[in-house]
């Protein structure tokens, strides 16, 4: 943070407010409207596949298909959504699948955090070459240690249970670590000497200060994180057998035959299992927004 | 284009619907039937084909199977067929393979070669299952494609019912045009007459088409062996694609989509696959399964009926695949799972526990009047019953899913890009057999 | 530390005994990441590595080829073309989803009304499940029913037929990865905008800076970490992309949209062809390596921080 410190410190920086001439009033007015467009044009473009999965939702099975399309359903079938909760234990999959996604959350969050303070502020053997093996491992392709990994859960006994699906998560991983460390380094060293000089060890300024300052960052990797264990489809099915263990994505799928898709049903389904996560993100959201980051490095 | 439908059931390796394993875990003593203490449990997984599959199977198959047998307990467990096939693969390999499953007849030689299906021969010796009195019993051409080396060697899985294709016809818009209903006497030349006529265009675009081209095994296959033409040799050891009778079957279909424009890119299909399209009303005319009938029954807003698929320069006919039940080599109780299997095909089992458009194994339940729903679309539904008669196994062999990927991405450059049809062949035939020659 | 330099023999002792205490510390916070790296990544990555030398079909024993897999690969004409398919999403999706999202991010950074509500509206396609989303895409995409080919039509052009197009499918798909995966990085970019000083932008704007110089002389460069970071996470999923190809088009038509990923799904879990897949995911793994190694490498030149 070179440029802030010369900022602090350098006498001829006063702060002013800056003019606005008056003539620049109609200008920024075709501004704001100009910008307003476009944000709302890219919300309609983000929007429509949407709009076309919610109507579909609402559709009786021959109409999802119809040609021309049809946007608005008339009657809407609002039945569509009572059918697709009692089909199947809907209740049920909704609970495994939030049950996976906090533990796997909470041990990312855990385990992450811990990892990458000791990669960002730590001095330690060999901390270069694991961040890079750590780093690397990030691009190792999912499909080739499927089976290795399902033969070694299968030693410990762990088929049928929902251990799999979560218990790697608390492990570390490089995407969450990468993401948090990257953070930790922006926060000035001078945090962590003068910390130190009052006598607080590594593990009292990862937690009184690190983690605090670290709150947008970690919201920011609990959604994605739930958001990958909720939205997780071929684990869920190799792993679990019974019925009643089974995942709400894998749930969904029951609406897709081998020969047909109950499209009107299948959309249904994901317009509410979207709406979980959608929640979550707008709850979560403030942290990011606020920048409580930067309201630390300017005290 | 493959629409979803079709990368289901091309990437699960399978045509042949369903796909369910069963899983016998003994409960206390394998030998089951010794005492009243002996509880042996079957778990069953039922992969999703049809709406109220695993109802009728409980139904028709696992309740009376088990008050008939209270020393087996079946656990019915119903599994999405999408990841089906990764989930018994991965189950197979880790040792944990169920221990009788609904297969799809695409797995078949793959799975007897690698040992992961027990040959079932020994249980026809003692039972005499199958056998040639049985004639009249089962449709027991449909065994041959269950059977491992080629379509001679031992049965690896018992049948549980079969699909065939047949061709279909939106009967409003042949009354709109005045045309005559095709007939089981119509020729492929017939469609492309009819289809022209039956083609409407506004400006560059076509908002009725004649009838759907593709290269999709359901589409094409049938054609090939009608017009004296194969994919493979009888001992599914070469490859003979590249012969001028198929590359005139093959130039036939793609020119109703770059000469004639009657039928429509297969990128059209979208989501729902060509059964889809059809079911909007705007074709006139499609070769596609029996498993169509369900779709049509519930989306078609128009009339519509069945016949056998047209006659070829050699024949008439049209390829067939069973859905079946294999046993796992590695399960501690054969005889309850053989039992099971044919417990499922016993000839007094309900007619109205068969998935719609499905014609079951055994010859009494096809031809009831139940399952011949005289009050239900297509009027002509003993089409079906009639092309069994002349039907032939649909050719998969080994690695039929890569094999028939392979040939199918070729033959595209063909349908969408207007590359010869000869060397899309050529290029298809040396894919298949570098496939097959691999060790 | 600044104490650690003096020059008292008293105080070496101590720092050797802190350092070797930081460093038992350090193992002790990364005690999950470790066990985490040997037993459910190195493990099975080493099992793969040496399954790369095998011909395995899951099933039967693997039977040692030595380079075998790998001569295949290098010979055939089929892996090259899924190697440069691959190279051709990443090239257009990578760039393409880093303007979009920073374009986003600078747009939602800004005092909008109901700037919470489009950030929202924005990042719904990452929530949803990508096999939904690609199911209406494909829908959306039909040639003669689909609305894209009819809006197009609205304004004059006739829209290709999309999947069905040897040209058109692999841009199909890129356009539906960058709708669907840009959110992820908008919310990674404006969290780095967040933690952009308001006074280094006061600062810049009494020294007259425009806002066009404002972005480049402030914002650019210290969001710099953020873009890396975007950059080096997006390049590597690029290479992996999976779900959206195997749905919409299940690699075709005539292998035009076969990337590595499909590829080696296919041969892994479908064609039961494992050892090849695995040399394969070796290939791709080595390819990977080496473009975020040169990314590494550039880091220093242009990033406002080290790594």
């Amino acid at each position: 943070m070179d440029t802030l410190r010369t900022l602090k410190t350098n006498p001829a920086f006063v702060p002013t407010t800056p003019k606005r001439a008056v003539g620049a009033t109609a200008l920024y007015i075709i501004q704001r409207l100009g910008l307003h467009a476009i944000v709302w044009l890219g919300a309609i473009t983000m929007v429509l596949p949407f709009l076309w999965m919610f109507s579909t939702s609402l559709k009786t099975q021959g109409a999802a298909m119809a040609y021309p399309p049809v946007w608005i359903p008339n009657p809407p079938l609002w039945s569509n959504y009572i059918d697709v909760v009692n089909r199947f234990p809907f209740g049920l999959f909704a609970l495994n699948s939030l049950k996976i996604a906090t533990l796997g959350t909470i041990g990312q969050l855990a385990s992450t955090s811990l990892g990458a303070y000791a990669f960002a502020r730590m001095n330690f053997p060999g901390r270069n070459v694991l961040f890079v093996i750590l780093l690397a491992t990030l691009m190792i392709p999912g499909n080739v240690t499927m089976i290795p990994t399902f033969v070694l859960f299968n030693k410990f006994g762990w088929l049928n249970t929902h251990y799999p699906l979560f218990v790697p998560s608390w492990f570390g991983g490089a995407f969450g670590t990468f993401l948090v460390r990257q953070f930790f380094r922006t926060i000035p060293q001078d945090y962590n000497d003068a910390a130190s000089i009052d006598g607080a060890g590594h593990l009292r300024i990862f937690a009184s200060i690190y983690l605090p300052l670290a709150k947008p960052v970690l919201a920011t990797l609990a959604l994605f994180t739930f958001m990958n264990h909720w939205n997780e489809f071929l684990l869920p099915v190799i792993y679990l057998t019974d019925q009643d263990k089974m995942t709400l994505t894998v749930g969904l799928s029951y609406f897709q035959l081998q020969y047909t898709t109950l499209y009107h049903y299948l959309m249904a389904g994901t317009v509410l299992s979207t709406i979980p996560i959608f929640v979550m993100f707008i709850a979560l959201q403030k942290y990011f927004v606020r920048g409580i980051v930067m309201s630390g490095l300017k005290g | 284009m493959l629409s979803r439908r079709k990368f289901l059931t091309l990437a699960a390796g399978s045509i042949a619907g369903s796909a369910l394993a069963a899983c016998v875990t003994p409960g206390a003593a394998p030998g089951a039937g010794t005492g009243a203490a002996t509880d042996t449990k079957t778990v069953l997984y039922w992969a999703l084909q049809g709406e109220n599959e695993g109802e009728n199977l409980t139904r028709g198959v696992i309740k009376p199977f088990e008050e008939k047998n209270p020393t087996v307990k079946i656990n019915l467990q119903e599994i999405p067929w999408e990841g089906y096939y990764d989930k018994y693969q991965t189950l197979s390999a880790g040792g944990q393979a169920p221990d009788i499953a609904f297969v799809s007849a695409a797995w078949i030689q793959d799975f007897a070669k690698l040992g992961i299906a027990m040959n079932l021969d020994p249980f026809l010796e003692k039972t005499g299952a199958f056998s040639e009195k049985d004639a009249d019993k089962y449709f027991l051409k449909t065994l041959d494609g269950l059977r491992y080396p080629g379509t001679k060697g031992a049965l690896y899985a018992v049948p549980y019912e079969w699909v065939t294709i047949v061709f279909y016809y939106n009967t409003d818009i042949f009354d709109a045009a005045g045309e005559a209903y095709p007939t089981n006497d119509w020729t492929y030349e017939k469609i492309a007459e009819v289809g022209k006529k039956l083609t409407k265009t506004e400006g560059d675009k076509i908002t009725q088409f004649g009838f759907i081209s593709g290269w999709d095994y359901s589409i094409l296959d049938s054609s090939l062996y009608a017009n004296g033409g194969s994919i493979l040799t009888d001992d599914y050891t070469k490859a003979v694609l590249d012969s001028p009778e198929n590359e005139a079957t093959v130039q036939w279909w793609v020119d109703q989509i770059q000469k004639n424009k009657i039928a429509p890119l297969p990128a059209e299909f979208t989501e729902g696959g060509p059964e889809a399209l059809f079911a909007t009303g705007k074709v006139a005319m499609a070769i596609l399964g029996v498993w169509g009938i369900q779709t049509f029954r519930e989306q078609a807003k128009f009339k519509w009926d069945i016949v056998m698929l047209p006659k070829g320069s050699v024949t008439q006919t049209a390829v067939q695949w069973p859905n079946q039940f294999a046993i796992s080599s590695k399960t501690k109780v054969p005889d309850e799972a053989f039992n099971f299997a044919m417990f499922a095909i016993r000839p007094d089992r309900p007619a109205d526990t068969v998935g719609i458009g499905k014609v079951p194994v055994i010859k009494a339940m096809a031809n009831s009047e139940v399952w011949l729903e005289a009050d239900k679309a297509p009027a002509n539904k003993k089409a079906i019953l009639e092309t069994g008669a002349v039907a032939v196994p649909l050719q998969m062999g080994f690695r039929w899913t890569e094999w028939r990927n392979a040939m199918d991405q070729e033959l595209q450059l063909s349908y969408v890009d207007n590359r010869p049809v000869a060397e899309s062949l050529a290029k298809a035939n040396a894919a298949i057999q570098a496939i097959l020659d691999r060790k | 530390m600044t104490y650690q330099t003096q020059r008292k023999s008293g105080w070496l002792t101590v720092t050797r005994r802190r350092k070797v205490q930081e460093a038992g510390l350090a193992y002790l916070f990364l005690l999950p990441t470790l066990i985490g790296l040997l037993l459910f990544t190195m493990g099975p990555v080493i099992a793969g590595f040496l399954i790369s030398f095998t011909n395995w079909n899951i099933f039967l024993p693997p039977q040692w080829v030595g380079l075998e897999n790998y001569q295949t690969l290098v010979s055939q004409e089929l892996p090259h073309k899924v190697f440069w398919n691959t190279l051709y999403y990443t090239a257009l999706n990578v760039p393409l989803n880093m303007i979009i999202a920073l374009g986003t991010a600078l747009l939602l950074n800004m005092r909008l009304r109901g700037v919470a509500f489009y950030r929202a509206v924005y990042f719904l396609p990452v929530v949803s499940s990508t096999v939904a989303a690609s199911l209406i895409w494909t829908w959306l995409y039909s040639p003669n029913f689909g609305p894209i080919n009819y809006f197009l039509g609205l304004v004059g052009i006739q829209g290709p037929p999309w999947l069905g197009s040897t040209t058109w499918a692999m841009p199909a798909i890129i356009i539906m990865s960058v709708w669907k995966g840009f959110g992820t990085n908008m919310l990674i970019f404006l969290a780095g905008l967040q933690g952009i000083p308001q006074e280094l932008q006061e600062a810049s704007m009494i020294d007259g800076a425009n806002r066009w110089q404002r972005f480049w002389r402030v914002t650019w460069p210290l969001l710099s970490p953020t873009t890396f970071f975007v950059l080096v996470i997006s390049s590597i999923a690029s290479f992996q992309v999976f779900e959206q190809v195997f749905v919409m088009t299940n690699g075709g038509p005539a292998y035009a949209t076969t990337v590595l990923g499909l590829f080696i799904y296919l041969n892994a879990f479908r064609y039961n062809n494992m050892g090849y897949a695995a040399a394969v995911a070796y290939v791709l793994f080595a390819l990977i390596l080496a473009i975020t190694l040169a990314q590494l490498k550039l880091q220093g030149r242009w990033t406002h921080y080290e790594l």
